[in-house]
């Protein structure tokens, strides 16, 4: 009894070994496959060159001959490349709620300059402060777009949501732009007012536009 | 027959691996053309494989979605997406396949169905599976501040050819 109990443990015993065996075996063998794919690089180095195609003003910043080309004092060029991202995730970030921001501040100054329109005077200082305000959303959502580290790749061919939300911009820059202009000169000329309002229409659907079309 | 069968030969270029994502906005793709296998054979069976894609060859058609990627998957430094068989199992018409699936630098033990089909001369394996982002500590993606959903579906078409 004592001997047979003994011969099936130690029988037990080999074949846990041999399943052991088996196993480690088939795990070695499929690393050793996968070992064949593997190259040495631990590094994706064709992701720590900017893209050949950037906007100007990012490539005044951030470019190979940019403003910023010696910003960190290390010579990690992953780590280096890893903080671009990051300041770049940030930027697009503000960037978004810029955008929401100025588009809620446009409304607002929508309905104000309805009434100043209609003849009710009291609102012309809101009027002008809500435009500074606006102005000033605006000119802080257009510098974080503009100047934000560029994307990792640059390799869109067709017409993309980013695309249209950048041809989307030049419009709503340009209305801005008249916006403003005209503004200074309607005191000297009220024959302004309908294309001055024109203008901020322009801006305000091509804004709205350019934050409905946009996908990440 | 099996002693004078041939290994099929891995065609990269009719091959690919695309993930699929949703956001309460929308739903994307992104493929990679550039999938790496390497394979051993039992005759016309196949007995084991590894796979390889760099998360930089996945194309969504978006520049800066594919760079967004690229940050949440921290691809600089964990540049691969690997597959590993660990057991290949022939269940009729279908394989199930076990193996580690390393992914965000995470490995994990993944089990789908794939389904070869024969197509003139070659031979197409087609499956898929699910992956959750946070179990491989991703930072899901967020567009408006409202995150990417956290299930992404892997399809895969590995096409051998005969010799």
């Amino acid at each position: 009894m004592y001997i047979r109990n003994k011969f099936n443990k130690t029988y037990l015993l080999g074949f846990l070994v041999a399943c052991l065996f088996c196993a480690q075996q088939l795990s070695a063998q499929s690393d050793s496959l996968l070992q064949q794919l593997i190259s040495d690089n631990k590094v994706d180095s064709s992701l720590i060159q900017p893209p050949a195609k950037m906007l100007f003003t990012q490539r005044v910043l951030w470019g190979t001959s940019g403003l910023l080309k010696n910003r960190y004092s290390g010579n990690d060029m992953v780590a280096n490349k890893q903080k671009d991202l990051k300041i770049r995730r940030t930027m697009l970030q503000l960037h978004q709620i810029g955008g929401f921001v100025t588009l809620g501040g446009m409304v607002a100054q929508g309905i104000i300059g309805s009434q100043l329109y209609k003849g009710d005077y009291k609102v012309k200082d809101l009027h002008e402060n809500m435009g500074m305000a606006v102005n000033l959303t605006y000119g802080f959502t257009a510098l974080n777009g503009l100047f934000a580290p560029p994307s990792a790749f640059s390799r869109d061919k067709k017409i993309t949501s980013i695309r249209l939300h950048k041809w989307l911009a030049v419009l709503h820059l340009s209305g801005m732009i008249a916006t403003n202009i005209l503004a200074t000169q309607i005191e000297d000329n009220a024959s302004l007012k309908p294309i001055h309002r024109a203008a901020a229409y322009v801006s305000f659907a091509s804004l709205a536009t350019a934050l409905i079309v946009i996908k990440f | 027959m099996s002693v004078f069968f041939q290994a099929p030969t891995y065609d990269v270029s009719s091959s690919s691996i695309t993930y699929t994502m949703k956001h309460k906005l929308h739903a994307w793709d992104g493929t990679s053309k550039q999938v790496n296998v390497a394979s051993k054979w039992n005759g016309d069976k196949l007995e084991q494989i590894s796979v390889l894609a760099k998360v930089s060859s996945f194309n969504s058609g978006l520049s800066s979605r594919d760079s967004h990627m690229i940050e949440v998957l921290d691809a600089l430094t964990l540049p691969n997406i690997t597959f590993s068989s660990t057991s290949i199992k022939y269940n009729g018409a279908e394989i199930i396949a076990t193996g580690k699936l390393q992914f965000h630098g995470v490995t994990k033990e993944v089990q789908f169905v794939v389904k070869p089909k024969k197509e003139n001369n070659q031979w197409l394996y087609e499956g898929e599976f699910p992956v959750l982002l946070e179990s491989y500590n991703v930072k899901r993606p967020s567009l408006l501040f409202v995150k990417a959903d956290d299930l992404m579906k892997i399809r895969f078409v590995l096409v051998f050819k005969d010799k």
